[in-house]
């Protein structure tokens, strides 16, 4: 793709959110039918920002924006991918005290990058998770394939909260991670995370054992 | 003028304020405040809806309806179900939210 084709994907993209940032969203694969919602991840070598739409209780469609900027085998790594993606609610349980979940999730995007601009990414997810007031827990693989790269980002969650907090107060969470990006990080992250939910706000760091630190924000609409 | 007399005693009575209108729904997986956002939301956008409390402990979703105004147990399950969560039971009943809190917080 050339750099006037790159552009006008780009503005595509921008527009697309703008539009869709005002509906609200969920930071959740899927959310609540006309919930929208705005996530953002950050760690120093990748970031990572979506806004996705909830048209139905079980399906989501938003946008998203991956940029990688660190290092593999000695090169440097810098690259984007802009992608729009679906993303299903395949099978929820409901118990009295506690909710489970798989999603699973498809898209295409285009990469920008050296070496790779213009190059068609196909995005891959699949999420599930078990949480109660207390215990949570969830396994997440983000895929991103093109003919240049493979990018997987694995993700294991264990957490548990000192209280079971209620609807309007803050709820803490401590949480264990495992986590990797694939193309890019040669081993698993062990992050120790604190997390808080102040209703529709959402709010997480970590730091790595190695010293690398990362946040999570979310917001539901 | 009997009859007279005892329309004349009850008018006050039917002149009162109606009681409180609330739906009373237990809903199953209701865990977490940042998923529970959507049915405190569709209660709210709905005309007949003077409150709504939720309360993750309990399960319980309180919703209290302006006086003359209905909104049937069908509207109130799909909003559940909109929301992504299951609809365990949904009662009527005449109490104010500020009792029904207020049972939350013992």
């Amino acid at each position: 793709m050339n750099e006037a084709r790159f552009r006008i994907s780009l503005a595509a993209f921008l527009t697309a959110v703008i539009v869709f940032a005002p509906l609200a969203a969920q930071a959740h694969p899927v959310s609540f039918k006309n919930g929208t919602g705005v996530m953002f991840f950050a760690t120093p070598e990748w970031q990572d920002l979506e806004v996705f739409h909830s048209f139905e209780a079980d399906e989501a469609a938003g946008l998203r924006v991956l940029r990688l900027d660190g290092e593999k085998n000695g090169q440097s790594l810098d690259r984007r991918v802009f992608g729009a993606q679906y993303n299903k609610l395949l099978k929820r349980w409901w118990w009295e005290d506690a909710q489970a979940n798989i999603y699973l999730g498809g898209g295409l995007g285009v990469a920008d990058g050296k070496g790779v601009s213009g190059d068609p990414v196909g995005i891959g997810l699949l999420q599930a998770d078990y949480e109660t007031q207390r215990v949570y827990s969830a396994l997440k693989l983000d895929l991103f394939e093109s003919e240049e790269f493979t990018h997987l980002n694995w993700t294991a969650d264990l957490g548990a909260s000192p209280y079971a907090a209620n609807y309007d107060e803050l709820a803490p969470w401590f949480i264990l991670r495992f986590s990797q990006m694939t193309g890019m990080d040669d081993k698993p992250d062990v992050i120790p995370t604190f997390r808080l939910i102040y209703k529709q706000i959402f709010l997480e760091g970590g730091v790595s054992l190695d010293g690398d630190p990362r946040l999570t924000f979310m917001i539901h609409f | 003028m009997k009859r007279f007399m005892v329309a004349f005693t009850l008018l006050p009575f039917l002149a009162l304020p109606a009681r409180a209108d609330t739906m009373e729904i237990k809903v199953l997986g209701m865990v977490c405040a940042f998923c529970a956002q959507g049915i405190e939301k569709h209660f709210r956008d709905e005309p007949a809806v003077a409150d709504v409390m939720v309360d993750l402990n309990r399960k319980l979703v309180a919703v209290l309806l302006k006086p003359d105004a209905k909104l049937d147990d069908a509207a109130a399950t799909r909003i559940i179900e909109d929301a992504g969560y299951k609809t365990a039971s949904l009662n009527h009943t005449d109490r104010p939210l500020d009792i029904i809190r207020a049972e939350g917080k013992n």
